[in-house]
């Protein structure tokens, strides 16, 4: 051996093991097997002479590569792959629940405050400005956070999914999560009840009438319209996904 | 070298047939394998064990994590009544496509 201290053949095993394991085809008793396949065979080529890094890449050359591997160990994991993907269903399902109701709690009271702030006089006015402005505001919110979760998964995607994966290897990551979450799903109620009750106390109780109501409207026209936009993007990215599996 | 279908097609035989001589692991299956046809049935290694772990859940074997001599763990596979009965009719089709073949390039001229 040239530099025996180059190459730590148990670290390169890990780090070969978790590659593998960054796909939900295996379950953690395949990739036990596999390793201990590894080993052996890895044994077998050092006994012929190889040094401990020849004999991993041929043996992990044998073994064949992760694209060759997963949709092999995929057909007989099906139900562990479903479970993988509930997982990010939820995890989609969260992230998007508090990033739309953090942006919309913000813009809609920016816009009660900086209406306020200007002078408005929400009596005598009607509701038509009133729908108008807060669905433009929801509507904007809403385009946001479509755009802040569509550079989240997709352009950082990458990224994102190895971070989190690295995170979720340790014990502590489950804790804080669950606190973290279990916080900000409890945030985002209190915080918008909060809102309301400085709403009563600032601008008194039949403002206030003339203020939710149209809210209300506004809330009405954005729950027409986000499903048109969520069943047009499964649709878009169901095609995307199908063209992609065809060729 | 075998083609990709005939590779899929014989696996399972070959599995069955080399456990009737007794519990076997992943590896040593492979390295049998390859001895035996001469380094000319090569498997993409791999790929061996999603083929063992659907013969498990289809009770043809069965398998168990022990201690090998090594100090490691294995996981060995043994054969069950299910798969003697495959076996035998793995044995019979296998069979009968061979002798057909035999017969057929028997009377016939060589392709070469």
């Amino acid at each position: 051996m040239e530099n025996p201290t180059s190459f730590d053949l148990n670290r390169a095993i890990q780090q070969w093991r978790e590659n593998l394991g960054q796909s939900p085809a295996f379950r953690s008793e395949n990739l036990n097997e596999l390793e201990s396949h590894l080993r052996d065979s890895v044994a077998t080529f050092e006994t012929r002479g190889l040094s401990a890094e020849e004999a991993f890449l041929v043996a992990a050359r044998r073994i064949g590569a992760s694209s060759a591997l997963e949709p092999e160990f995929g057909k007989v994991n099906g139900q562990a792959i479903w479970l993988d993907r509930f997982f990010w269903m939820l995890m989609g399902n969260q992230v998007w629940a508090f990033i739309s109701g953090a942006i919309g709690l913000v813009t809609g009271n920016a816009l009660l405050l900086g209406l306020h702030g200007v002078g408005y006089d929400f009596k005598s006015h009607g509701h038509a400005i009133l729908v108008a402005l807060f669905t433009l505001v929801h509507l904007a919110g809403f385009a946001g956070s479509l755009a802040l979760c569509w550079w989240l998964f997709y352009r950082k995607g990458q990224r994102f999914g190895r971070w989190l994966n690295r995170l979720l290897y340790r014990r502590a990551t489950w804790v804080l999560a669950f606190v973290t979450l279990y916080l900000l799903s409890l945030s985002i109620p209190l915080i918008s009840g909060g809102a309301v009750t400085l709403l009563f106390t600032a601008f008194g109780r039949e403002t206030v009438g003339e203020i939710v109501l149209p809210e209300s409207y506004s809330s009405i026209i954005m729950h027409v319209t986000t499903p048109v936009v969520f069943i047009g993007l499964t649709l878009f990215l169901a095609r995307k996904r199908f063209r992609l599996a065809n060729t | 070298m075998l083609t990709k279908e005939l590779v899929a097609a014989s696996t399972v035989p070959l599995v069955l047939s080399v456990l009737t001589r007794g519990e076997s692991y992943g590896y040593e299956l492979i390295q049998r394998v390859r001895e035996l046809s001469g380094g000319r049935i090569e498997w993409t290694e791999g790929m061996l064990y999603p083929v063992l772990h659907w013969m498990e859940d289809e009770d043809l074997i069965e398998a168990e994590w022990r201690e090998a001599e090594t100090g490691r763990k294995r996981k060995y596979y043994r054969l069950r009544k299910e798969g003697r009965k495959a076996l035998q009719d793995e044995q019979q089709q296998w069979l009968t496509v061979h002798e057909t073949l035999t017969k057929l390039w028997k009377t016939q001229p060589r392709l070469t």
